[in-house]
């Protein structure tokens, strides 16, 4: 399966900005499920400077600095994907969780040890007792770990109402768990503090994701917007992704741009700026399916 | 007793031998204290020496040398953010005049041992911000170092790095009774005491000159040249001298006093913050010449309040692009990014093993007993010794050394022993603990006699790492370390405050510790790029925000002064005899003091029924009304706290001026009696201008005295301006009392009365305070003033034109020069002095304009920058039933 992606970030300030410093987490990144065929980043104005670089996860970030006064930064990211299906897994023929748990406090191998890294809190998933209490119950003894997991996620798709309104960058995780609304962020936030409240390691998965329009009509330019769902970590088997927000396990829909512990990690648009009075921000997504791939 | 009578200036021996000389050591405050070891049979020498001398001062000699200390303290500010009512700290670690003594010998172990575990945490912090193989290798266990918030994953910079990392690192060392030497703790990401620990040595020094005659006591000199010289190592410049910042948090910060005495010590431009700016990916010093590279920068701020960048805490607005500068190699940071990580109490617990397993060699200085709950045997002897309350402990987090959550478990009930166990089991590895320590007692002064106290003692290291360059997986052991040969020596009534090493030393008492040594030592530098001298600078690398105080130091200086002399002056008038209404000037003084919003509004000619009692309750306000924004009280606070910001600027004799206008203000409250109050205000005008006096005489014309005396001329001509507008706005011409009033206020009596030794009259009285530029209190006199400030500042480029300020001051001087004072006379039907008055609003606005003028552009850099609106993710969802539902 392969897309095309187009992601713009438009922002417009009130005055014109004297200084701005950027980091932007935009480039699709190789995985085994995933090749980034080629992408690229355009900057309006031109930057002073920009540099690009792999973050500690293997991320590609570019860290941009605007120096002259400019009214708006326009950041338009575009990537060609092929997306490598990984091969379907049997959630009831997975590991019980508890021996998941303990394979991962002796990170034996080196796949191990590097996943190991997710188990532990992050700066916007802090250890939440309602929240272990929530996983407690999921997580039965004996459980097989995807099984439990995709119960899991599953109860997040009917318990939890999606709302754009409800929460924002900066709501807390407890607040968001606590009220049962949210986005796809709050969503992926909520189920791996559940996984990581059961010793298992987790990851955010920050990205795209292919929508249809609905039946009749044709896609609207712009329509689309980025994603983000979460990712187990099962001992032997390796990474598995799960849509909380959608109840899904992605496939061939879901392309990957970056993962780490939290949004905060991989925020695909952050940075300050000087002067520049109140601005507006406005963000386009367009995926588009290339049709010489096999049909979906 | 007493030494030979060899004479050193400044150490009279004590009170000549006819008088008995009460001896400061009694054989029972030493024989107590666990410091001082008679297992031998008598006292060892680094003891003897000392008690033989202080008691050779005695007891009165020592208590009058100790006052005289005490007033250098005072000096040197270390009264502890007095400024700050509601934010006083006090000044953590005061001194005390007894010295610790180390011998030559246990400090050689000292120095060893310190150096050793110096070079380990600088090799572990290499390695976990680097190829990471301590980890991989199970040598370091991964979840101390990745389930550690203070893990800084966008600080490891990979391998290309360029600059080497430079640590300052603190040891916190407790002495047993038995002799044995432990650290308890170690300090890796901006340890504080280094500049108390300096400035202990220069009271002591003042107080006990001898002592660094006749004994050994070793220097901390080379110590910081060290450190100075080591920095500019880690600048990777080869050609100029580096420019190092020290980064502060500026004066809310706990220790700020001690800042400001290191950077100047060691010649560092303090910074704060919004000093400092990023563009392309290097650091730069907004001046008021511009902006100027930043070399190095040694922090004193923690990594999370550095970068916004960095994402952890967004309270703070830090320096954006910091870390991406460090990251390119273009500036290097002391301590490193992240170091804090090093802190970790369950990595301490695990330095026996970790020296074994990199060093090759066991420790030389043991651990207090600390342990890490992560290893099973650990956790299974730690919940049995909870259980059946066999040992108390103190528990705490493997990853922070802050102990924000520490538990005691001697005091522990049931139920919370259950908790705790749970919480325990539930990640042992997160937990950290140690089991309680009982330091050495030393003998501290007092007047009431001495009194033995338990002693920690923090001592300093530093060290460079090499890093290997690009495409080197080797890692390099290339690392230099230095101990200082001195510390501070902690001293408290509780045991428990000296390990714990989160506790900021409130409370404590401190010791200057003296390491001493067989022969005088000699400095050998260990680094040779930087041998040849240095250009002397006299540069205006003045940063913008200590202009900007500056600025308004001088203007609330003046602004309170201008005010005070008028409220003197009508205080003067309302307790005299004669009753208000027949003080004739009495309306002037209303005008201006309405004019300066001391007084609400003019209430007018006052007549027979005129209340002197309420005008005295609105003059109290003005004077400590708290509600009252201009009152004095809160123009003087404003005066302090901006001087208070730019401590670090003014001089020592400043600094006590200001210290006695704080202490005249502590005084002023409701209850002060008329006469008292005139007094007061007498004594803070008299100390106000002796601290003018000084900024005239002492300090040096850099930039910052111009901006401080541009503040103070702003204010005057304003001031004056004032002045001269309330005699104008009456409905008649100004009697003679009126311009003898007029006179008092401005201070310019003597001046006028020798040069025109008739009765009063306009003309002579406005070209005397208007025109005349060489009367100091003139409004032309401060016009010249500015101009001149102004020609000196620094400009970016030869401008083809005059900057606006410069044509507004241009513009004022010709005025008045040209101006003619007969026809200024001329009267009017509406005013009473039409010409006049046009004139003077003319340079009322136009002064304020040439203010704005400055701060816009000299001063508008400090402006800092904001976080942008995050992006936020989703808007069409949910999508169920499009996508591909294949569960």
């Amino acid at each position: 399966m392969k897309y095309n992606i187009r992601h713009r970030t438009h922002y417009q300030y009130e005055s014109p900005a004297s200084l701005s410093h950027s980091e932007l987490v935009l480039i699709p990144r190789n995985s085994e499920f995933q090749t980034c065929i080629q992408s690229r980043v355009s900057l309006t104005p031109e930057p002073s400077a920009r540099s690009m670089r792999q973050d500690y996860f293997g991320n590609t970030v570019i860290n941009i600095c605007l120096e002259s006064p400019h009214s708006e930064l326009d950041i338009l990211a575009e990537a060609e994907v092929t997306l490598h299906p990984a091969a379907r897994l049997v959630p009831d023929q997975t590991q019980p969780w508890e021996q998941v748990k303990e394979t991962m406090m002796r990170y034996e191998t080196p796949k191990d040890l590097e996943a190991f890294e997710f188990i532990f809190p992050s700066p916007m998933i802090r250890p939440d007792k309602e929240i272990a209490q929530w996983a407690a119950e999921i997580f039965t003894p004996g459980t097989p770990v995807l099984r439990a997991a995709l119960d899991m996620t599953h109860r997040i798709f009917t318990e939890f109402t999606y709302d754009p309104n409800a929460t924002s960058t900066s709501t807390p995780l407890s607040k968001a768990f606590e009220i049962k609304r949210g986005v796809c962020q709050d969503f992926a936030h909520v189920g791996i503090a559940c996984l990581r409240a059961m010793g298992l390691a987790a990851r955010y998965v920050s990205g795209y994701l292919n929508t249809q329009p609905p039946p009749g009509k044709s896609k609207l330019v712009g329509a689309d917007a980025s994603h983000a769902w979460l990712s187990l970590y099962i001992p032997g088997l390796g990474w598995v992704d799960m849509d909380p927000t959608n109840d899904v396990m992605p496939k061939d829909q879901h392309i990957t741009l970056a993962w780490g512990r939290d949004y905060g990690d991989v925020t695909p648009v952050r940075g300050t700026v000087l002067g520049g009075g109140n601005h507006r921000l406005q963000v386009a997504v367009d995926v588009m399916q290339q049709q010489t791939g096999p049909a979906a | 007793m007493r030494l030979t009578n060899e004479s050193i200036p400044g150490d009279d021996p004590g009170p000549s031998g006819e008088r008995p000389v009460t001896p400061v050591f009694t054989a029972d405050i030493l024989n107590q204290s666990t410091a001082v070891d008679f297992s031998s049979g008598k006292m060892p020498p680094h003891w003897d020496g000392l008690a033989e001398y202080l008691n050779s001062l005695g007891t009165a000699e020592l208590s009058r040398r100790w006052q005289k200390a005490q007033q250098i303290i005072q000096e040197h500010g270390s009264a502890y953010n007095i400024f700050n009512p509601e934010t006083a700290t006090e000044r953590p670690w005061a001194l005390d005049p007894i010295p610790l003594p180390i011998s030559s010998h246990t400090w050689q172990t000292l120095e060893h041992g310190i150096q050793q575990r110096t070079k380990l945490l600088a090799l572990i912090f290499k390695d976990i911000y680097g190829h990471q193989n301590f980890i991989k290798n199970r040598v370091i266990p991964a979840e101390l170092i990745f389930g550690n918030p203070g893990f800084l994953r966008q600080c490891r910079f990979g391998p290309d790095r360029f600059t080497p990392d430079h640590h300052l690192f603190s040891s916190d060392l407790i002495r047993l009774a038995d002799g044995r030497w432990q650290v308890g703790s170690h300090g890796t990401q901006t340890p504080a005491g280094t500049g108390y620990a300096l400035e202990n040595r220069v009271i002591l020094t003042r107080i006990l000159p001898r002592m660094f005659h006749s004994r050994k006591v070793q220097r901390l000199a080379p110590f910081f040249k060290y450190l100075n010289m080591s920095l500019m190592e880690i600048s990777g410049q080869k050609q100029q001298e580096p420019r190092i910042v020290m980064l502060c948090e500026g004066p809310s910060g706990a220790h700020y006093f001690e800042q400001v005495f290191l950077a100047r010590y060691l010649g560092y431009t303090l910074v704060e913050t919004n000093d400092l700016t990023t563009r392309g990916d290097w650091v730069f010093l907004k001046t008021l010449g511009g902006l100027q590279r930043v070399d190095v920068i040694l922090r004193r701020i923690p990594d999370y309040a550095c970068d916004p960048l960095l994402g952890t805490n967004l309270a703070f607005p830090g320096i954006p692009g910091l870390v991406q500068a460090a990251r390119a190699g273009n500036v290097a940071i002391s301590n490193a990014l992240g170091s804090g990580v090093l802190e970790s109490p369950g990595l301490f617990a695990l330095l026996p093993e970790l020296c074994r397993d990199i060093l090759g060699e066991p420790l030389i200085l043991e651990n207090t007993d600390t342990f890490w709950l992560g290893t099973p045997d650990t956790l299974f002897r730690v919940t049995e010794e909870i259980k059946s309350n066999t040992r108390p402990m103190t528990l705490y987090s493997a990853f922070s050394p802050a102990h924000t959550r520490v538990v005691h478990t001697r005091s522990l009930a049931g139920p919370k022993k259950q908790e705790l166990i749970a919480a325990i089991q539930a990640a042992p590895y997160a937990w950290a603990g140690h089991y309680p320590v009982e330091p050495f007692t030393v003998p501290v002064w007092s007047e009431q006699g001495m009194k033995n106290r338990y002693t920690a003692v923090r001592m300093f290291s530093t060290a460079i790492t090499e890093n290997a360059g690009p495409g080197s997986a080797k890692i390099s052991d290339q690392v230099e370390a230095a101990v200082m040969s001195g510390g501070l020596a902690r001293v408290a009534d509780d045991p428990e405050t000296l390990v714990l090493s989160g506790t900021r030393g409130k409370g404590q008492g401190a010791k200057d510790a003296w390491c001493l040594s067989e022969r005088p030592t000699e400095f050998k530098s260990m680094l040779h790029r930087f041998t040849t001298p240095f250009e002397i600078h006299r540069g205006s690398d003045l940063p913008s925000r200590v202009a900007d105080n500056m600025l308004w130091l001088g203007r609330y200086m003046e602004r309170t002064e201008g005010m005070l002399r008028v409220i003197r002056s009508v205080l003067m008038r309302v307790h005299s005899e004669t009753r208000l209404d027949k003080v004739s000037e009495m309306p002037f003084f209303f005008r201006v003091m309405a004019n300066l919003k001391i007084i609400s509004s003019d209430p007018g000619r006052p007549d027979a029924s005129f209340s002197v009692r309420l005008i005295e309750k609105e003059l109290y306000r003005s004077i400590y009304g708290v509600a009252v924004q201009s009152s004095i009280l809160n123009c003087l606070n404003n005066a302090l706290q901006v001087a208070d910001r730019v401590r670090d600027r003014l001089s020592d004799d400043s600094w006590q001026i200001l210290g006695r206008i704080e202490k005249g203000l502590v005084r002023i409250n409701p209850k002060n009696q008329s006469a008292e109050i005139l007094e007061m205000l007498s004594d803070i005008i008299l100390n106000m201008s002796a601290f003018a006096g000084l900024a005239l005489e002492s300090m040096t014309r850099g930039m910052g005295w111009r901006f401080m005396d541009m503040g103070r001329r702003i204010e005057r001509a304003l001031h004056m301006t004032n002045v001269m507008a309330s005699l104008v706005q009456g409905h008649t011409v100004p009697d003679s009392n009126d311009l003898e009033a007029v006179l008092e206020v401005a201070d310019s009596r003597i001046t006028y009365h020798t040069r025109y030794r008739t009765t009063l009259h306009m003309e002579p009285l406005v070209d005397l305070l208007l025109l005349d530029e060489i009367n100091p209190r003139s409004v032309g006199f401060q016009l010249a003033a500015l101009h001149s400030h102004l020609e000196t500042l620094p400009k970016p480029h030869p401008l083809p034109f005059r900057t606006k300020e410069e044509k507004i001051i241009l513009d004022l001087t010709t005025r008045l020069r040209l101006a003619d004072t007969q026809e200024l006379m001329i009267l009017g039907e509406k005013h009473v002095l039409p010409n006049l008055d046009a004139l003077l609003e003319k340079l009322n606005n136009d002064l304020q304009g040439l203010a704005d003028s400055i701060t816009q552009h000299y001063l508008s850099r400090i402006e800092t920058e904001k976080q942008l609106n995050g992006q936020f993710e989703g808007k069409g969802y949910p999508v169920a039933g499009t996508v591909n539902n294949e569960i």
